[in-house]
């Protein structure tokens, strides 16, 4: 796209001969630098970039040296080092006639999506809105299509959903051609779009859009990936991003690779495979702190976090929650940034039309005008700094009550339609009474289930009552497989004590399903209780086959992500009162060091 | 008489799929019973069964996982599931047959009445291999689907298909290359199908494939030309959904 712009400059030099051979390497340089770099092969691209910035220098040619630089400046951004990359394009910027206006659109493009890469979110508005400047007039539409688009996705990174989809509705209407570069960039961004808004059939059909006229992108396959890996389809998700990831290892694309070992990462922690888990986490996780590419960074601690947590490794996975939860912080003062950058734009525009219409109304209220202009400015101040604050607040508790939300008890569906089957079978079988006290216990869980499903807590007694009628409905289903106790010592004050709903019946299922159904023999579930000092101390213990073994039988997965959600809803619920850590496992061992099955200790505060 | 197996993790499950067998088709013998798809690969391998019925859900290895070891398969398979909306769509695309725990008994003996012919033919493998596809790889471009004709099934690429057109139980489809195939199934069911292949139901008898649309003619509901000079309806209360599609495709 960029390597049709070299205009043949004869300025400074002599014999026509010598510049010919001149310009002749200098453009071979070129050249084969933008050749490697859409091979994505930056250090090849950077030697060539090399040489024509020396050749350039020694032609003493302006116009040269900032299209070598430029071209040097994009090649050290796909390297990943950013912060060099746009000082070098900004050092381009400086030599490129003033009038140029071709190159220093796309330069600004470049430099928008340069700075927006580490998180540099201001820079990359700033950059962005001068190219917009610079393209009113006469434009350029293939230009002006990229710069809504780009303009769009960092309202979207600030989390702006309706600006961005603005932006891109502006560049729809420009109607760039099928199949050429905008238009696949254009439906590109909508399909993440739709993606951050979980209208997954859209944002599929907007990246097969993008498809057109290019369809090996690895980027879009990376996106379909990404959105079957959203919708929990782990198999399509794998097709999608195993054969990329594999076609840019040889090339050492490292945003790819990042991009693609997560996704896979996330895939292998899924299905159970969590030694192929750590190391593709791990990997993107040194590809991403080495380079500072921010959100590679944060999403590949997290995932280690997750996978560390599995294997039962807390140190690890303290270390790596720890990591994820300052990136994330930090991020959210960036999205802040953005958010601040991108409305004091729009309160400077307001207040620079008002200034224009004073000074034209009359020269003698020029005084007035500039103390009208001061207080406006003030109160500007005042108004952006208030409104921060309160942004910042309401952001703050919208976040924690989507939390809660998405975290809220489920009842399992295969459980409850295996529920009604075994039911069924007492009724076909003739054992009525059974069939009905079965039936009865069964309506009693989904009525409690379906009570307490808003709430953020019940009592412990209600607690004990659901996972009695769960245990009991678990035992149904695999012909008493197992036994369970519940010990409550003596003056618990039970019907007091406010716990989060439905909180012990995921660990209790994962030790059923993880432990006790493999186990040869009768299986046992303990779950006892100690409260002091404001704290209920669960003790759930099982005599399965433990998490070793489980975890080499690679056994069910949504069992262990309902614990996972559990526990950071149980995170979630102490932190209202006090940050305190508050779950536990630990393997139970026999004097000959043998698994003999699995501990969680729960910690809930929880004051009388 | 059905030589048959079942296997299914969760007893009970298993114990009431026999007792309605047993009461509803006394054709269907069933040989055995398999808590695992380890002891049904063991099982199948020994006793040659005519028919599985499969539970797709179980610990270790599902059942998708168990029939990639019986390719192309020796013995005809009813799927049993008690909620996997994803499995049961892929089963749906290819035409192949499965139960909803806890089971329907009508549901059961139409099942067992498509089984009349006991031999697995070339059909069944390119049905289980479209299924196996589907799981693996559902978004992957050029799907093929699975049609139920009168005369048997009909393996059509998802992309030559113009509209669907209800007819009562039927539903009539048309085809790029103009020809015609009707499909029993209801138009409702075809529209679960591929709503996530670019068709959109216009009207209550009319389900079109996005791309085969020529223009949009206003009119109250208006309608909409088809690229083989079709015009089709659309009912007033689809309209805004047509031309929201319409215009992200441009």
């Amino acid at each position: 796209m960029l390597n049709k712009i070299f205009i043949p400059c004869l300025l400074f030099i002599s014999s026509w001969a010598t510049a010919q051979k001149a310009d002749s390497f200098f453009n071979e340089s070129m050249d084969s630098g933008y050749h490697y770099l859409f091979k994505f092969m930056a250090r090849e691209s950077m030697q060539n970039f090399g040489n024509a910035i020396r050749e350039a220098r020694r032609l003493n040619n302006n116009h040269h040296y900032a299209d070598a630089l430029f071209g040097a400046g994009q090649a050290t951004w796909y390297a990943g080092n950013f912060k060099n990359a746009a000082d070098t394009i900004e050092l381009a910027l400086k030599f490129w006639p003033a009038d140029d206006k071709k190159h220093f659109i796309g330069a600004y493009r470049i430099l928008s999506n340069v700075y927006d890469d580490p998180g540099e979110s201001e820079k990359a508005f700033k950059a962005v809105q001068l190219a917009l400047i610079k393209n009113e007039g006469s434009r350029d539409e293939e230009n002006q299509v990229l710069l809504l688009v780009q303009l769009g996705k960092l309202y979207q990174n600030i989390g702006d959903l309706e600006s961005a989809s603005h932006y891109y509705q502006m560049a729809l209407d420009e109607k760039p051609v099928k199949g050429e570069y905008p238009f696949r960039e254009l439906h590109h961004c909508m399909g993440e779009l739709y993606a951050a808004r979980k209208q997954f059939d859209s944002a599929a059909w907007s990246y097969r859009q993008s498809f057109i006229g290019n369809p090996l992108s690895r980027v879009i396959r990376i996106r379909l990936g990404e959105l079957h890996l959203m919708q929990q389809h782990y198999d399509s998700a794998y097709y999608f991003l195993h054969p990329v990831y594999e076609e840019v290892l040889p090339v050492n694309d490292i945003n790819m690779i990042a991009a693609t070992a997560i996704g896979l990462g996330k895939i292998a922690y899924e299905q159970g495979d969590l030694r192929n888990a750590v190391k593709l986490a791990t990997d993107a996780y040194s590809i991403a702190s080495q380079k500072g590419v921010f959100r590679f960074y944060e999403s590949a601690s997290e995932l280690l976090a997750s996978i560390y947590e599995k294997l039962g490794d807390a140190g690890s996975a303290l270390h790596y929650r720890k990591l994820y939860d300052s990136l994330k912080e930090t991020a959210s003062t960036d999205v802040f940034k953005g958010q601040l950058f991108a409305f004091r734009q729009r309160s400077e525009a307001a207040s620079h039309e008002a200034d224009m219409q004073s000074l034209r109304a009359s020269k003698k209220i020029a005084d007035r005008t500039i103390i009208i202009v001061c207080l406006a400015a003030v109160l500007a101040i005042a108004f952006i700094v208030f409104r921060y604050q309160n942004i910042r607040l309401r952001l703050k508790q919208r976040a924690s009550e989507l939390e809660m939300q998405a975290l809220r008890a489920q009842m399992n569906p295969h459980f409850i339609f295996n529920c009604l089957s075994a039911i069924n079978h007492f009724i076909l079988d003739n054992q009525n009474d059974k069939a009905s006290d079965y039936l009865t216990r069964f309506s009693r869980l989904v009525r409690m289930v379906l009570v307490n499903a808003g709430k953020d807590a019940i009592s412990l007694e209600e607690e004990l009552d659901m996972l009695r009628l769960y245990l009991d409905m678990e035992q149904l289903r695999f012909k008493q497989a197992f036994t369970y106790t519940i010990d409550i010592p003596n003056g618990l004050p039970a019907s007091q004590l406010q716990v989060p709903c439905f909180i012990l019946q995921p660990f209790c299922e994962n030790a059923i399903w993880h432990g006790l159904l493999h186990k040869e023999g009768e299986g046992k579930l303990a779950i006892s209780f100690k409260y002091f000092e404001g704290i209920l101390l669960v003790t759930i213990r099982d005599n399965g086959i433990g998490r070793q073994k489980a975890a080499a039988l690679g056994t069910k997965q949504h069992s262990s992500m309902g614990q996972q959600l559990t526990a950071s809803r149980l995170a979630l619920f102490n932190k209202n009162r006090d940050e305190r850590s508050s779950m536990e496992i630990h393997d139970l061992k026999d004097a000959n060091e043998e698994v003999t099955g699995t501990e969680i200790i729960l910690y809930i505060q929880t004051p009388l | 008489m059905i030589r048959a197996i079942v296997v299914d993790d969760e007893p009970y499950a298993s114990a009431a799929l026999q007792t309605l067998l047993k009461k509803h088709c006394p054709d269907v013998v069933v040989e055995t019973a398999c808590n695992s798809a380890l002891e049904a690969e063991r099982v199948i391998i020994e006793l040659k069964p005519q028919l599985v019925f499969l539970d797709i859900e179980m610990p270790h290895r599902n059942g998708f996982e168990l029939l990639e070891h019986f390719m192309p398969p020796s013995f005809q398979v009813i799927f049993t599931t008690s909620y996997d909306q994803y499995a049961i769509k892929a089963i749906r695309f290819s035409a192949l047959d499965y139960l909803l725990k806890p089971i329907d008994p009508q549901e059961l003996k139409a099942a067992i009445a498509k089984v009349s012919k006991p031999d697995p033919n070339e059909l069944l493998t390119q049905q289980l291999q479209l299924l196996m596809q589907t799981i693996r790889e559902p978004a992957a471009t050029g799907n093929r689907i699975a049609l139920p004709t009168l005369e048997g099934l009909q393996m059509v690429a998802i992309d030559t298909i113009l509209y669907c057109i209800a007819s009562s139980n039927y539903t009539t489809f048309v085809m790029k290359d103009k020809k015609k195939l009707v499909i029993s199934r209801t138009l409702k069911e075809i529209e679960e199908m591929l709503e996530d292949h670019g068709f959109l139901r216009i009207h209550h008898s009319h389900l079109v494939n996005i791309n085969a649309i020529e223009k949009y003619i206003r009119g109250e509901g208006g309608t909409v030309l088809m690229t083989d000079g079709t015009e089709l309806d659309v009912s007033r209360s689809r309209k805004e959904t047509l031309l929201k599609t319409l215009q992200i495709r441009k």
